[in-house]
């Protein structure tokens, strides 16, 4: 009885070994091989052996140009093209070439008297490039299509020069490491002497292969964070590859003249200046700085007892630079003249008086130069100036009231003992302009005046659009006009407070060519222009309010062509994931699907292909929900949430977009966000930009809506009835018209 | 006799040696007691915004400590929580200005909620972390594991550094 079962079992056990390796030899079938772009397969005859690709040696030789010989009595092959050789053994694991062995888990074999042989570690010898297509289970081989010559410093260590001898197509990889940089080159290869000028104590570079991918890898490794935060400092430059970095901090310096000397491998921005106490310190941000290493030499003076430098940001990118004062002693920063260094001197405590309100300026006096820190606040709208080591004199006045149009009311305070707060009450947000005039020897006369000026000319060119995006401090009127003959976009800027000067115009991009900017009188009004000279001109819209504080405009750079009209619709939440559960136990996720199912109707009514992450109560991770929109190459992502916090005051509606994508998604989110609040009638908690991850991976326009929040009963009770999921629907749904009209594409 | 007892004397002093010398380098610097006043970041009670409440903590680890602080909640009654109920901090690291901190579960399964309530929970405990100087950004460990998000909105598969759009601008 025993030995029966026994004996099946054994049975059992071999027909499922037999099965299976059956199976095993069917899967491994022989793959496809081209080179150079040529079909070999059936002269290769290919067969696969642990895992490698064995192929018939003659063939192989023949079809790229190499000398064959075989020594049968030794049964020994070698190989030879261009002075490089190769030898092998059969059935020995150690390939010879030149004067070196590698080892193959895949030796020769030989079948029908013909010699195999494992031909991706021969062919690498002969430099050409494998790419495995896994899907078609083929094998592309080729000669690379550039190859890199030699990596080397640019100026001052401020990027690195990648020379190559053609331009591949090439990207970054930012890694977790901030000390590790990847450069992909594809179908590239190192030249055979390659020069590299960049390895050192500090700096290790090394080349690799990703296996059966013919792209070139170039790994970078530093001892400190390498100065890069983005993947768009790689550019083409008189034909090589240039990896632009931030500046770095290089020194910090104290000199014998009682000057403290920061200085930088390149230019510094002008750092925004802080005091605080306990220990006492001044805190110096610097915009667009990196921590490296860098000198301090300290000597024993009078006014600082240590300086501290820490990275405190990096998006964006601040270097923060912490002076521990000594008792009652102050810095400055004195005129910085060289832009690649922050002088700072030891400053005494200045009096300050004289203050008035004239011609439409705040003017006050002090009797040593100084800092002071300007910043407006809104609600109500304020400008606060605080003047950091400065005491106030006796009979200044302390409040003046104006009611003036733009300045209401002045106001004196006394921030702490060191500092002197002035506040001007202003009636809307507005820009300012302070300036400090050295009047005599002990008199320096400070004057803030109110305007409008220009924050920022920024273009942002995207997949379809070039965004010319100009940023004004307050409210402006404009126009904006179409001439050809060249083609050329022209906006006019009304409004006589306007200062061009100071607004650094951006470099051109996509079909612009040239940018300009001047000033004419029309009438009796001062209008500033701003021409852009376009290559070509297919299309333009007009994004932004007007007037408005800041002009969009998004110019299309080819004639647009609808070819895929995909929308993917992401319910939040699902399966054993309820989301948010409101007081009354009312789940988001089906909230969040009924609303969604609701606008796919709407959607595919108007003729919109539309796609749903999840279409019923199931569980989807994030990652999997960015994945199906990408890899469809949707057109717009919308995630579809409600709310809730820990207390049921919290409500109302709010959008998110993430704040790597900007342009595009801002636009749909102020439509989406527009509609819902007039339809909805819900607090308008605004459009925020966060770090969401749906809408942060997925790489089309990407808005998650926040439509209400479950945790306020109220709400909650909304969020039951069908009208409401219905006016949500149809909301969100115009939102994404609104945008497409506006794009007309 | 008085031999033995002179003997067994001379061990105990050595063992109580011995034992204080071990005490000593196990506990280490981890005996000093800080105390400092820190920012605490608590929810306005619309769940807009993050203010802050100055507070006075004690302990070895500050960094715990203020989290600590933020679980227990604001004393200002128009302020409210922003760590759900039985929440611990497993563990706190930092690696030059990255910290890293690890939750217990019940950050995750007594949390409330919604796009808003998970940025008022992170964003409490990044800002406030990021008060040190010597602190850029946090990374989150939910029971010791890696997560790419809290309850499904968040990305927290990369540190975060502090926001500043989230401190209430009108105080």
């Amino acid at each position: 009885m025993f030995t029966v079962n026994y004996k099946k079992i054994a049975l059992f056990f071999l027909l499922f070994i037999l099965i299976f390796s059956s199976q095993a030899v069917l899967s491994a079938n022989s793959p496809q091989i081209y080179i150079n772009g040529e079909e070999s397969t059936e002269k290769l005859d290919p067969t696969r052996s642990n895992g490698a690709v064995l192929v018939r040696s003659k063939a192989l030789a023949k079809s790229i140009g190499a000398k064959l010989n075989w020594s049968g009595s030794i049964n020994t092959l070698t190989m030879k093209k261009n002075g490089k050789s190769v030898k092998m053994m059969v059935g020995s694991p150690y390939i010879q070439i030149d004067s070196r062995a590698i080892r193959t888990d895949s030796p020769m074999v030989i079948k029908d008297n013909y010699t195999y042989i494992p031909f991706s570690d021969i062919m690498n010898v002969f430099g050409f490039l494998i790419e495995y297509d896994k899907l078609n289970n083929s094998y592309y081989l080729f000669k690379p299509e550039s190859h890199l010559k030699e990596i080397d410093w640019g100026p001052d260590r401020q990027s690195l020069i990648l020379k190559m001898d053609n331009i591949a197509p090439y990207r970054i990889r930012l890694t977790d490491d901030p000390k590790k940089l990847i450069v992909e080159i594809e179908k590239a290869a190192m030249e055979a002497d390659f020069v590299d000028n960049v390895s050192d104590k500090n700096y290790y570079l090394q080349s690799k292969r990703i296996e059966n991918q013919a792209t070139l890898q170039i790994v970078l490794t530093s001892k400190y964070p390498l100065p890069i935060n983005s993947d768009e400092v790689i550019s083409e430059e008189n034909g090589n590859l240039v990896i632009q970095f931030m500046p770095q901090i290089a020194s910090v310096n104290w000199k014998q003249n009682d000057t403290l000397e920061i200085k930088s491998n390149g230019n510094m921005n002008k750092p925004e200046i802080s005091f605080l106490e306990d220990p006492r310190r001044m805190v110096l941000d610097i915009p667009g700085v990196l921590l490296s290493e860098f000198e301090k030499n300290l000597e024993d003076n009078q006014w600082i007892k240590d300086v501290r430098v820490s990275q405190f940001q990096f998006e964006p990118t601040i270097l923060r630079v912490v002076l521990d004062l000594k008792e009652k002693k102050y810095l400055n920063i004195v005129n910085q003249d060289d832009e690649d260094e922050i002088v700072l001197q030891p400053a005494k405590r200045a009096r300050v008086f004289d203050l008035a309100y004239k011609d439409h300026q705040i003017v006050f006096k002090t009797d040593a130069k100084i800092e002071p820190d300007l910043f407006t606040l809104q609600d109500p709208s304020r400008l606060v100036i605080n003047l950091f080591n400065t005491y106030r004199e006796e009979n200044m006045q302390g409040e003046i009231n104006i009611k003036e149009n733009i300045v209401k009311k002045i106001r004196v305070g006394r921030f702490d003992s060191q500092v002197v707060r002035i506040v001007a009450d202003l009636s809307e947000m507005t820009a300012y302009n302070w300036e400090q005039e050295q009047h005599s020897k002990d008199v320096y006369i400070h004057r803030i005046s109110f305007a409008n000026k220009f924050d920022s000319i920024e273009l942002l060119d995207q997949n379809i659009y070039t965004n010319i995006n100009i940023n004004v401090s307050g409210k402006v009127n404009y126009e904006v006009k179409k001439f050809s003959y060249p083609h050329r976009l022209v906006v006019d800027i009304s409004g006589e407070e306007i200062t061009p000067d100071e607004v650094k115009l951006p470099d051109p991009t996509g079909i612009i060519k040239e940018i300009r900017m001047g000033r004419f009188d029309k009438e009796d009004e001062t209008v500033t222009r701003i021409v852009f000279e376009l290559d070509k001109y297919f299309n333009h819209n007009i994004v932004s309010d007007n007037p408005d504080n800041k002009i969009n405009i998004a110019l299309a750079k080819s004639e647009i062509q609808n070819k895929n009209n995909l929308i993917v619709l992401d319910a939040g939440h699902g399966g054993f994931d309820p989301g948010a559960v409101g007081p009354s136990n009312v789940e988001e996720k089906d909230i969040n699907l009924r609303i969604v199912k609701k606008l796919e109707s709407i959607l595919k009514s108007r003729g919109f292909k539309v796609l749903l992450t999840r279409k019923s109560d199931n569980f989807v991770s994030l990652n999997r929900r960015v994945k199906i929109a990408n890899n469809e190459g949707a057109r717009v992502f919308i995630s579809i949430h409600n709310n809730s916090s820990n207390k049921r005051t919290s409500e109302g509606t709010e959008t998110f977009i993430a704040p790597n994508k900007t342009g595009d998604s801002m636009f749909l989110a102020e439509n989406i966000q527009k509609e819902l609040i007039s339809k909805l009638g819900l607090v308008n908690r605004g459009v925020k930009k966060e770090h969401l991850y749906v809408i942060k991976y997925t790489e089309m326009p990407s808005v998650l809506v926040e439509v209400a929040f479950l945790s306020n009963p109220t709400e909650e009770k909304l969020l039951g009835d069908g009208k409401f999921i219905k006016d949500a629907a149809e909301a969100i749904s115009q939102g994404l018209f609104n945008y497409f009209d506006k794009f007309k594409d | 006799m008085k031999n033995r007892i002179f003997k067994f004397i001379i061990m105990l002093i050595i063992l109580i040696a011995v034992l204080g010398v071990v005490y000593y380098f196990i506990a280490g610097t981890n005996l000093v007691v800080k105390e400092e006043s820190v920012d605490l970041y608590f929810s306005t009670k619309d769940a807009m915004y993050l203010e802050i409440e100055s507070r006075t903590i004690k302990g070895r680890n500050l960094y715990k400590e203020a989290v600590n602080a933020l679980i227990e909640g604001p004393t200002a009654p128009d302020l409210s929580k922003t760590i759900p109920e039985g929440t611990k901090v497993l563990n706190v690291s930092r690696n030059n200005d990255k910290i890293q901190i690890d939750f217990s579960k019940e950050i995750i399964e007594n949390h409330w909620g919604g796009s808003t309530g998970e940025r008022i929970t992170v964003y409490s405990i990044v800002n406030t972390l990021a008060q040190f100087d010597e602190v850029g950004e946090v990374k989150f460990l939910i029971d010791g594991e890696e997560v790419d998000t809290l309850v499904g909105h968040m990305d927290l598969s990369r540190p975060l550094k502090p926001s500043q759009q989230i401190i209430n601008p009108k105080k």
